[in-house]
């Protein structure tokens, strides 16, 4: 597999005009690699992952769920909404993520944020109350006794 | 038989406590990846930084064993934050109650789990022990969290501490059985 990736990195070098080329996996592994004498493929692999990650840091909002508290009709009279406020609102389910209101209003990503935060801070709205939680491994009652009784001890 | 793993993951801000809450529990000394930080602000609040990731194991049985992963700080690590959540049965979120500026950013990691792999979790409330810590009932507060969910006082340096907030964790983790 190695050598097909040395053609397309080759390719890349002679198209480009770039000095040299590595592929890197996820996790800033080299996998392979063209490169001038005296350039160390991991510093060079390493660096990359650093570059490609730091556009995007996962912790983002886009999967909250936000529903419309108890008395929201309340605290709507009081304030004055603007058109695409109440778009936002209307929204807010208990079901639409953020990135779904997002795509719906057809408004951009910060001021859909800015007014949902806007909202959330009024008390119009308040995050989604889980309801299911999920457990990744399938935990029996004994073997969870079993943790508890292990901890207790510890 | 092949060893299987429970696994509980230790999240929260920048120098929260998630390294010392592991090895404070942990049988064999954790698993460190440590290296010196090199960020500027990071260097006035420690020295070391964990790089990938840290790890605790507590075998429960001959088949069993639990795994406390702790959550890597840097951005470049963000790709670990799926493989621990996938699979978990817990998470713990640590803040320093003394330092109200990171709580904003342990509010967006329960964020980061919550809508991706909610599973049950308890917030620790760390450093009491010092000067200026905040209150677990302001930190609920602080970070808008729900009566349901635990708000714990924590000293991560003490076993004790750390084992109650395991439990209540674990007590929490029996309501979903
Ligand atoms: N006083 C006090 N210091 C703590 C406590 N827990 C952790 N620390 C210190 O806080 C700093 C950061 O802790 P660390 O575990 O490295 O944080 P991490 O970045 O979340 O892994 C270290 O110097 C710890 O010794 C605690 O409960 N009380
Ligand atoms: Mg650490």
């Amino acid at each position: 597999m190695a050598v097909k990736y040395y053609d397309i990195l080759e390719e890349f070098i002679r198209d480009s005009g770039a000095e040299g080329a590595v592929l890197v996996s996820v996790d800033g592994l080299a996998i392979a690699s063209v490169l001038p004498a005296g350039a160390d493929e991991d510093r060079v692999a390493a660096m990359g992952a650093a570059i490609l990650s730091l556009g995007e840091r996962k912790i983002s909002d886009y999967g909250l769920i936000f529903e419309k508290s108890e008395n929201w009709e309340n605290i709507a009279k009081k304030v004055y909404l603007l058109d695409y406020e109440k778009k936002v609102l209307h929204l807010v389910d208990g079901k639409n993520r953020v990135s779904d209101i997002i795509y719906h209003s057809k408004l951009s990503d910060l001021i859909v944020k800015r007014t949902l935060y806007g909202f959330l801070a009024c008390g119009i709205i308040q995050r989604e109350k889980k309801k299911e939680r999920k457990l990744g491994f399938d935990l029996t009652r004994n073997l969870l006794n079993k943790i508890i009784s292990k901890i207790k001890g510890l | 038989m092949a060893e299987k793993k429970i696994k509980i993951v230790v999240s929260g801000p920048y120098a929260a406590g998630k390294t010392q809450f592991i090895n404070t529990i942990s049988e064999i000394e954790t698993v460190k990846t440590e290296a010196k930080t090199t960020k500027e602000g990071e260097k006035e609040k420690k020295d070391h930084t964990t790089v990938a990731m840290d790890f605790g194991r507590i075998k429960i049985d001959d088949e069993h064993t639990l795994y406390l992963f702790g959550t890597p700080g840097q951005a470049r690590f963000d790709f670990m934050w799926d493989i621990l959540g996938k699979g978990m049965v817990g998470l713990v979120v640590l803040v320093d109650s003394t330092d109200p500026a990171t709580f904003h950013e342990a509010r967006r990691i329960i964020n980061y789990f919550e809508s991706r792999y909610p599973a049950p979790f308890v917030v620790g409330c760390n450093k009491q022990d010092l000067k200026g810590a905040w209150s677990p009932e302001d930190i609920r507060t602080a970070l808008d969290l729900g009566e349901e969910i635990k708000v714990l006082p924590l000293v991560a340096t003490d076993k004790e501490n750390v084992k109650r907030v395991l439990l209540e964790l674990l007590d929490e983790i029996g309501k979903y059985i």
